[in-house]
């Protein structure tokens, strides 16, 4: 029966609270917008951070154990001799590939990178430590790779990828239609689309949002096996990925053997994912630094104005300290108001933040992002941190609150 | 009973009651008089608890008060409701909200809602139960007031002005209010300068007092 009624007694206080919360209804939303928002960009920048390292562990998770990289400044003509040299040279990744026009059929002129490669090219990975921090596959999505005869230089034939194709004929079959590009020395040469890969992480992201029209100029990649194009590029590669079964010590020979002038360093599968993450950690350290600091202001921000909210309700404390309310039940009060609006607010911030990340997530789908799954464990972390920390910035004024003077209080009614 | 014993009330080096004291018997109506800054709000609010006194002893039902400051809520939620010319309601909340605010600080108030659904009807304040105070008139405003001092059946009523923000006809249901209070058993100490107020408590056996010379002094 006791705790009956002490249940009974704090319901009618709560119930009590609520109404004092939505009494004014402004203070209630601003207080409100406040904490949500905050959760909310905690909620967004968190879930982006796990997305982003269970793409990365994915990405991993499909690259072959016995990948090695070279990285550092090749010199071009010792890099086409090594090349031939080896077989397994996978991936060049380059920082800008030479300007070239496609011509399409209704005559529209657009600006794309062309890259020389070959198939082992398309067929391991491009590893990228930009800001985008991963690994990248292409994957054929219709046709073929390219024949001896292409991969001699004896036929021209490109590979695009899917949005190009889709630009340029719609549904249609791209297969066996021929394109026209001009190099910047003016030259045009019609290649044959033999095969069509999936949207890489910038042809695609760069494509659609040129997909309108508006834009005249497209970042595209086209693949083809001239070799000139490579040679012509203004820029080295910076990286070789390397599926072969040599040991770093006979790989690191070779390499100075046949790379003499390059500054290169040999690194194995544990090296790369080492430095990937690391490169990734640091990103998400700076990210998370920065997050903290928003944080940290809005909270400050908000226990000003939960103050402040008390200044102006000392009127309030005052009427309620003369009928008989203790100085700790108006601290309680407070907290207790407090804490069912960081409640409120965390819960908002959540769900609104869980589904912009859902969004996100689905409207960058061609982005890579479509095998990350939602978790809803950071969310509820996230959840249990803003209450905690609202509640106990509520303690700020709910002490202020606690030591208001009757006598004084009763003038500001 | 109230007793304050020779008590004493300083703000800095100005001194309002000097070394003075006052005796209220159980069931007394007791007026307190005198003009602006004489002293009279003092002795309401240090016998209200709102305020302590500098030095002197105060008396409730035979404790000395004045030494336990940490209590003072708890004689105030128990003993003491209150009636202010401003009366300081919450403007935010519904009169219904207002009226039963003491009985959330009281576990066993033994008030139930359908008691409390009477007073409110006995007030004549059913229509506005659920309405904002702050859309009330002056005079309903001053009825959920008094309706409040008197829901958690206290055994003082302390009254500041009361009837100061009324018209005639306003004052004088509070008044009968007060009055029939007082002839239920309680004790009410009321401050005024109001002098038709006064007299009219005379007639109801009021016992009047004023300050003189920082002194509490029986008034005929």
């Amino acid at each position: 029966m006791g705790l009956k009624k002490e249940i009974s007694f704090a319901f009618r206080r709560l119930r009590h609270i609520f109404k004092v919360i939505f009494a004014n209804k402004l203070r209630a939303a601003l207080t409100l917008a406040g904490i949500s928002v905050c959760v909310l960009v905690l909620t967004v920048s968190v879930l982006r951070m796990d997305s982003s390292f269970q793409k990365l562990r994915l990405q991993f998770s499909f690259m072959p154990q016995n990948t090695a990289i070279l990285r550092g400044d090749i010199n071009p003509e010792e890099f086409s001799y090594f090349r031939s040299a080896f077989a397994g040279i996978g991936a060049v990744t380059y920082k800008k590939a030479p300007d070239y026009t496609l011509q399409t059929n209704n005559d529209q002129r657009i600006r794309t990178h062309v890259l020389g490669v070959d198939n082992n090219f398309l067929k391991t990975y491009i590893l990228d430590l930009s800001i985008n921090t991963g690994v990248y596959s292409s994957t054929l999505t219709s046709g073929r790779l390219f024949s001896e005869n292409e991969l001699a230089g004896m036929e021209s034939a490109v590979i695009i990828n899917d949005s190009v194709a889709f630009y340029l004929y719609g549904n249609d079959n791209p297969l066996g239609k021929s394109i026209l590009l001009s190099a910047e020395n003016g030259e045009i040469k019609s290649y044959v689309i033999i095969g069509t890969i999936k949207d890489s992480y910038d042809s695609a992201s760069s494509y659609v949002s040129y997909l309108d029209g508006k834009k005249e100029e497209y970042d595209i990649n086209i693949y083809t096996t001239e070799k000139n194009i490579v040679t012509t590029s203004n820029s080295y590669g910076y990286a070789l990925l390397f599926v072969s079964d040599m040991s770093l010590s006979l790989l690191e020979e070779r390499v100075a053997d046949y790379l003499p002038s390059s500054s290169v360093s040999v690194y194995s599968y544990a090296d790369i994912k080492d430095a990937v993450e690391e490169n990734h950690s640091m990103f998400v350290r700076e990210f998370v630094s920065l997050i903290v600091i928003i944080v940290v202001c809005e909270m400050i921000s908000l226990s000003i104005f939960m103050i402040f909210a008390i200044k102006e309700r000392v009127g309030e404390i005052g009427i309620r300290k003369a009928i008989g309310a203790s100085d700790n039940e108006i601290a309680v009060q407070f907290v207790t108001e407090y804490a069912v609006l960081g409640g409120i607010g965390t819960v908002i911030g959540c769900l609104v933040g869980f589904f912009i990340n859902l969004i996100m997530l689905m409207s960058g789908a061609s982005y890579g992002f479509s095998f990350v799954n939602v978790t809803i464990v950071p969310v509820l972390l996230i959840a249990l941190f803003s209450i905690t920390i609202v509640t106990f910035l509520s303690l700020i004024p709910a002490l202020i609150a606690r030591h208001v003077k009757i006598i004084n209080a009763l003038r500001f009614v | 009973m109230l007793e304050l014993k020779g008590i004493t009330k300083s703000y800095g080096a100005n001194t309002v009651l000097e070394n003075t004291g006052l005796v209220i018997e159980d069931g007394s109506f007791v007026c307190i008089v005198g003009g602006s800054g004489s002293g009279k709000s003092t002795i309401l609010n240090i016998l209200s608890l709102f305020d302590t006194v500098t030095s002197g002893d105060y008396y409730i039902d035979g404790n000395n008060v004045a030494t336990e400051k940490n209590k003072h809520h708890l004689y105030r939620k128990s003993l003491f409701g209150f009636v202010f010319q401003s009366f300081y309601l919450l403007e935010d909340l519904s009169v219904r909200d207002n009226l039963t605010l003491p009985l959330l600080y009281v576990k066993d108030n033994g008030v139930s809602d359908m008691e409390i659904d009477e007073i409110i009807n006995g007030f004549g304040l059913t229509s506005v139960a659920e309405m904002p105070v702050k859309t009330l008139s002056g005079g309903e405003m001053q009825r959920v007031a008094f309706v409040r001092a008197i829901i958690n059946n206290p055994k003082y009523i302390f009254c500041d002005e009361p009837t100061g923000n009324l018209d005639s006809a306003n004052a004088d249901i509070i008044f009968k209010f007060l009055c029939g209070e007082n002839q239920k058993g309680k004790t009410i100490v009321m401050v005024t300068h109001d002098t038709a107020l006064i007299e009219r408590a005379k007639t109801q056996g009021a016992v009047i007092y004023g300050i003189e010379e920082r002194n509490i002094v029986r008034l005929p």
